[in-house]
């Protein structure tokens, strides 16, 4: 039953409340209701105890009793104000309502409409509520919708006082926006107010019901602590509006009046409407605020990514470390700081590498300072510090004690105090938990201050700057060793032969296509002095890095072992597998090829004893005309058995044997491979050159058909027999 | 010849696609474009796949590619190895273009269950 009432209620615009009982408690109250009512009546409360006895209360027990609508008009109400104050100044109406006339069980309180009086008041009232809206749509700030509300608003309801607060979100305080018409030390006093019930201010903005007080006697029975101050200066009414927009609660308004007031309907609507209007542009000023604060985030945000990725970008490029370092202070100055400085960490010395500042006049001024006066490395808060101890500082306001306690003599702080330093921050290069160095940012002459806030992306800077320091050094430990073990696994010198020119070449990659680089191609000669022979080999470990390294090594030392042995080249080579099977623990992970040879020197010119194991074959050049030497064999490093066979090459003066690994033939360029038969013309190409010029000449073709960009490594080793 | 559990081509930047493909009892991968140190990773990781599938004989077809180096006679010995430690059969397809030939040359197609050698080749 109650529900369906309070369903139908619902659509009633004029129903204000329902009320149960001999003593009215309030079941129900309208929006409406709750508006024009006020905070006196509220819901599960008893209207006798919230209105003192008067015409509402008297017309609400003859409804009661009586079963009988009946009517106070507003005029009744408001002639007795003065005296009696009894509750709101409009017309209501009171409808029993219950299951039939004996049976009443409460009653239905609806607001009268006010006659054709107010008409002409309110047609007036719409042209300056119209007006109120225009000057309010125009106002940006909440400052400027205080000072409208509180002048415009209040000479428009013809209020001698008004006050506007406004609620930062959550918060427990309203802070004043404007006050008009107020004795100046209740400005001061209630600039900021902290919320508390019991307050008509308070309660209205935490209870978002307006406070009605007409005159100074309902001041003093309503709120008789605060009365001396509510009507302090002569005022005798006052309504205290919540500003709210939807459940945002913006804060509220104080409207005061020297004459006491019977807020009547027409009244406390239009006030409440101007109430609505002033909610409704704090709320607009408060929306574009905060999204003009959100843009000007996202802005900063944006920037502060274009930043980091430019610095990114830097910390690649092809320059040296300091160059880069110094380029980085020199990013600094274009939009996060006025000075930049970076330093490092050089041993136990602090040394810095960059300093930076869009006034080159005052970088000199700075260096020629610190030429003068060389920083003290115990100097506190500095960058000596923290690169020292690793810990970032942030100086919202660089304090002058430091600039004191920095400065060596007066001189020393004059000249100090006239770089401005206003707010620095300063972090650590930290990577892998050492400090190499800080970055420091500072603002002068700009005034803009570092927060803790910034923290964060100064940090992220200083992580890139250290990473790259730190790449920077491990790259370039990674390629002292990659040069010296590869350097290691080439012969340092080929032997002199008699009669024979040998030329051995090796190219790894180039460096922008691959990682640091230990290869798997090498060539090699080594002497047999017993058996006055000569051991060529040529091979290829598939693979790159410190494994491949490893095994061209075992590869190499395990040739010159066997040699020296004497085993036959196919005997060598199975050596060299049985090495490598037991190397690799049986995983077929790796592999060789390799092109091995002994050399013998006879009075008719060279005979070698070729064999192969899986490489590309040697090719021999007599006159313009190659030879392709195709020597069968299994591959190294996989299968216990090899098949495996000797082949005779006998070389006459002037014939070139070339061994290559595939980084010749498999050398990719536009035009697809380079490829064997290419390698056999270009070679014939060669005819009649030395053995140097003819190693250097396929390089040079192998690299310019890559456009000197080398993808694989290549290993070639030219025997050529002297005329 | 496709049967459920095909898989459709993955492909890699570099171009190297691989079909996955049941022939009766055996799992063929058909490896098209370029197979070399880019590439191995990718290819490594489809034969791993194929091979946690325990095919009876697991096929890789290297005819189709328009390159292949080291790399992709290292992805064969690793899973004739596997096979071998597994017991299960392994074999390859080579063609008889530039696959085929570095096999010879690297001594091993003798080594190897070649298939083509007892198919007739496709146009």
């Amino acid at each position: 039953m109650a529900t369906t009432a309070v369903d139908l209620l619902s659509v009633l615009p004029d129903a204000l409340a329902l009320t149960a009982g001999a003593d009215h408690v309030v079941e129900w109250l309208s929006p409406r209701g709750e508006q024009l009512f006020g905070v006196a009546v509220r819901r599960g409360h008893p209207i006798r105890d919230a209105l003192p006895a008067g015409d509402l209360l008297g017309a609400l027990d003859d409804a009661f009793r009586s079963g009988e609508t009946t009517v106070v008009p507003r005029g009744v109400l408001s002639s007795v104000v003065d005296e009696t104050p009894s509750g709101p100044e409009f017309g209501v109406s009171c409808s029993p309502v219950g299951d039939g006339p004996r049976r009443i069980s409460g009653l239905l309180v609806r607001v009268l409409t006010d006659g054709p009086d107010d008409d002409a008041r309110s047609r007036a009232r719409a042209r300056e509520f119209q007006h109120l809206t225009e000057q309010l749509s125009s106002a940006a700030t909440p400052a400027d919708i205080g000072r409208l509300t509180a002048t415009s608003a209040a000479t428009l309801i013809g209020a001698d006082a008004c006050a506007v607060y406004a609620r930062a979100e959550g918060a427990q305080v309203v802070e004043s926006l404007h006050h008009e018409g107020w004795p100046e030390d209740v400005v001061e006093r209630f600039r900021r107010l902290t919320l508390e019930r019991g307050r008509p201010l308070s309660d209205a903005v935490l209870t978002g019901r307006p406070v009605w007080l007409e005159n100074a006697e309902q001041w003093r029975s309503c709120y008789p602590e605060m009365a001396p101050v509510g009507v302090a200066g002569g005022h005798q009414a006052s309504a205290c509006l919540p500003l709210r927009v939807e459940d945002r609660e913006l804060g509220a308004a104080v409207f005061s009046f020297y004459r006491s007031r019977a807020f009547d309907l027409a009244e406390r609507e239009f006030l409440l409407a101007v109430a609505s209007l002033c909610a409704q542009a704090l709320d607009r000023a408060r929306l574009y605020a905060a999204e003009r604060e959100a843009r000007a985030a996202a802005e900063r945000e944006r920037d502060r990514m274009s930043f980091l990725a430019r610095t990114s970008q830097l910390m690649e490029a092809p320059l040296s470390l300091e160059e880069r370092l110094r380029q980085l202070a020199d990013l600094a100055v274009t939009g996060i700081a006025d000075w930049s400085a970076v330093h490092l960490v050089r041993g136990s010395q602090v040394e810095r590498v960059a300093v930076a500042h869009l006034d080159p006049a005052k970088v000199a001024f700075v260096e020629e300072l610190e030429r003068r006066y060389p920083p003290s490395p115990d100097a506190p808060g500095g960058a000596l510090e923290v690169a020292r101890t690793g810990v970032a500082v942030v100086m919202s306001e660089v304090p002058d004690e430091l600039l004191v306690a920095s400065a060596q003599d007066e001189t020393h702080l004059e000249l100090i105090r006239a770089i401005g330093l206003r707010s620095a921050i300063v972090v650590p290069l930290l990577t892998r938990g050492r400090c190499l160095g800080a970055l420091t940012l500072v603002h002068a002459e700009s005034g803009e201050r570092f927060t803790d806030d910034d923290l964060t992306f100064v940090g992220q800077l200083a992580t890139t700057a250290a990473l790259a320091l730190d790449n920077a050094a491990l790259y370039e430990r990674q390629r002292t060793v990659a040069r010296t073990l590869q350097a290691a696994l080439l012969p340092a010198e080929l032997p002199h032969v008699p009669g024979v020119q040998f030329a051995g070449r090796y190219r790894p990659p180039s460096p922008e296509l691959t990682d640091v680089y230990v290869g798997g191609d090498i060539y090699d000669i080594h002497e047999d002095c017993e058996r006055g022979r000569w051991a060529l080999t040529v091979a290829d470990v598939c693979g790159k890095g410190p494994q491949a390294a490893a095994l061209t090594a075992l590869i190499r030392h395990t040739i010159h072992a066997e040699v020296g042995h004497g085993f036959s080249p196919a005997g060598v080579l199975r050596r060299v597998n049985a090495a490598m099977l037991r190397h690799c623990g049986g995983s077929r992970a790796r592999f060789a090829t390799m092109v091995h040879g002994a050399l013998t020197v006879g009075p008719g010119g060279v005979g070698v004893t070729l064999v192969n194991g899986g490489h590309p074959p040697g090719l021999v050049l007599r006159g313009d005309r190659v030879e392709s030497i195709v020597v069968p064999g299994t591959l190294v490093g996989v299968y216990p058995d090899l098949s495996l066979a000797e082949v005779e090459v006998h070389l006459g003066p002037r014939d070139t044997l070339l061994l290559y690994t595939d980084g010749v033939t498999e050398a990719r360029g536009r035009d697809g491979f380079f490829g064997s038969a290419r390698l056999e013309a270009v070679l014939a190409s060669f005819s009649g050159e030395s053995a140097d010029v003819i190693a250097d000449g396929i390089l040079a073709h192998v690299s310019d058909f890559q456009d000197g960009r080398l993808r694989d490594d290549v290993a070639l080793l030219a025997v050529q027999v002297e005329p | 010849m496709t049967a459920p559990g095909d898989s459709a081509p993955s492909e890699t930047s570099d171009g190297l696609r691989v079909t996955r493909s049941w022939e009766s009892d055996r799992l063929v991968l058909v490896l098209r474009g370029d197979l070399d140190m880019d590439t191995l990773a990718i290819a490594q990781q489809e034969v791993t796949a194929a091979e946690g599938q325990a095919p009876p004989v697991l096929v890789l077809d290297l005819s189709q590619l328009a390159f292949v180096d080291s790399s992709g006679v290292r992805l064969v010995l690793l899973a004739q190895q596997e096979a071998d430690d597994t017991s299960r059969r392994f074999a390859v397809r080579l063609g008889h273009g530039s696959t085929r030939r570095l096999f010879d040359m690297l001594g091993i197609t003798a080594r190897l269950e070649v298939l083509d050698d007892g198919e007739v080749s496709s146009p």
